[in-house]
């Protein structure tokens, strides 16, 4: 089965207790894929600390593509939550290994 | 950037010389539907006059149009290793696999309604089960089996979904025609056998190209794979429970409502005669090219190449790169003369991207696919992918610089 937002649903805002504190927002609603991923990591790119990042999007690849720019960029997806009219996907930034 | 060898494909017939800017020679590196072989063209050609009649009628034209017929059934046949009554030939490949499944469930009626398949099944083995699946909102009625990052079912989980009770057709591929996995069919067969259910294994992707599928009940082929015209082959093992509810006895042993057009079954039994013959070495040459498209995509920055790298296809290459949308890859692939497909949404008519990538939980955008045609359809192939090859990350590289994502 295709990975669905449904299976990392959470009920809670993203600054509910037991989910990580989310400090930069990309809101991508509306937008068309590539550009969610884009915008998060031009985001990354000016701002590289640590952190959690949550990108906000409708279109329905961004539930295959933030996950998968994570694991290329080596960073962490956190998990997705069903918003009804969008998802809000969360990204824990990490320290670059090498340099 | 590109290298100024001609190329292998004509261009556009009646293409007018001497303009200012000459087009770039046009290199074919998308053959899910390629170019006929060149022999099967010669023999459509022909056949247009000598089998054009009805092969049912009982003159001596239509006679002649079954024996044609009858010939590249035997063909066919033989080259799959089955008998002539086994195998059908159907409009399209994609009829054909949904055919297939449909006779096992109409035979299996009275056990239950349900399919197993992969996830990264052909959208004609997806689309009709799961319209089956809602049309009686009865989610359980398709099981869709996941599977890894490389496309590869997972096969605890297809043994325990065929076990399921109910459960009266198993579907998988022999190789994803998306990005070249091939699939464990004879582990997911044993699977089925202890489950007494049937197997039906779409080799639309691999058949003629790859080695002839051993594990299955009832099998499915494309013609355009072997560089034939576009015709369905569906191959019922004898002693499989298998009816078609539409059945005319009289046709294509009660497989199908639309009897083939002779001249295009011979010109696929002459493609399927063609490539046969040099298989072996086109095998051996298309995966060497494939290996160098895999390497080269390797390094361009940020690109993700997709589906096992040796237990594959011979002839298919897929890999997505981050931050460029598919449409505007393969445009500019196509104006430096080379032709891909690309499974990204944007690329198709839907917001969706390719359920086999979703499935694998690979990037979906920014994806590239190419699919080899033989050498005998393309001899400049590998002047071709040489080009291609060099082409590569340049290309990737200047469509970020244009939308401006060449820094990230």
């Amino acid at each position: 089965m295709s990975p669905s937002p449904d299976s990392f649903d959470s009920p809670e805002s993203p600054e509910s207790p037991g989910s990580p504190e989310a400090t930069d927002v990309v809101d991508a609603r509306g937008e068309r894929c590539p550009l969610p991923v884009i915008r998060l990591a031009r985001l990354v790119r000016d701002d590289p600390r640590p952190r959690v990042v949550t990108v906000l999007a409708t279109d329905p690849a961004a539930a295959h593509d933030v996950p998968a720019w994570c694991r290329m960029r080596g960073h962490r997806f956190a998990g997705a939550r069903d918003r009804g009219d969008h998802t809000a996907y969360d990204v824990e930034v990490l320290a670059p290994v090498d340099p | 950037m590109v290298s100024h060898d001609p190329g292998t494909n004509p261009g556009p017939a009646g293409q007018v010389g001497g303009t200012a800017a000459t087009p770039p020679a046009r290199r074919l590196l998308d053959a899910a539907a390629g170019p006929l072989h060149p022999t099967a063209r010669d023999t459509l050609v022909a056949a247009v006059d000598a089998g054009w009649a009805d092969p049912a009628r009982l003159h001596t034209e239509g006679r002649r149009a079954r024996a044609l017929l009858d010939r590249s059934r035997e063909v066919v046949a033989a080259g799959l290793g089955v008998r002539p009554g086994e195998v059908s030939f159907l409009p399209s490949g994609p009829a054909a696999i949904s055919r297939a499944i449909e006779g096992v469930l109409h035979a299996g009626r009275r056990r239950g309604a349900r399919t197993v398949a992969s996830a990264v099944e052909h959208s004609a083995v997806l689309v009709p089960a799961r319209a089956r699946a809602s049309g009686v909102d009865d989610p359980t009625l398709l099981a869709e089996v996941r599977v890894d990052a490389l496309g590869r079912v997972d096969l605890d989980a297809w043994a325990a979904a065929v076990a399921e009770p109910g459960t009266v057709v198993a579907a998988l591929q022999s190789a994803n025609g998306e990005v070249g996995t091939r699939q464990p069919l004879a582990e997911a067969h044993e699977a089925c056998r202890r489950a007494g259910v049937p197997l039906v294994v779409d080799a639309s992707a691999s058949l003629g190209r790859d080695d002839v599928p051993g594990h299955w009940d009832v099998l499915v082929g494309d013609a355009r794979t072997w560089a034939g015209p576009p015709l369905g082959v569906l191959v019922v093992r004898e002693g499989v429970r298998w009816h078609w509810s539409g059945a005319r006895a009289d046709v294509e042993h009660g497989r199908t409502d639309v009897a083939p057009w002779v001249p295009v079954a011979l010109a696929a039994a002459e493609a399927w005669q063609q490539t046969q013959a040099a298989r072996v070495p086109d095998t051996a040459t298309t995966s060497r090219l494939v290996s160098r498209v895999r390497d080269a995509a390797a390094g361009v920055p940020d690109t993700h190449v997709v589906g096992d790298p040796l237990d594959r296809l011979p002839h298919v290459v897929t890999f997505s790169s981050l931050y460029v949308d598919g449409e505007v890859v393969v445009g500019a692939f196509d104006a430096a003369g080379f032709a891909v497909a690309s499974g990204s949404a944007c690329t198709s008519s839907t917001l969706e991207p390719s359920h086999v990538l979703a499935a694998m939980g690979v990037l979906t955008h920014g994806n590239v696919r190419v699919t080899l045609p033989l050498p005998a359809v393309s001899p400049g192939l590998v002047a071709d992918v040489d080009a291609f090859c060099a082409a590569l990350s340049p290309t990737i590289a200047a469509v970020r610089a244009s939308l401006g994502v060449g820094d990230l």
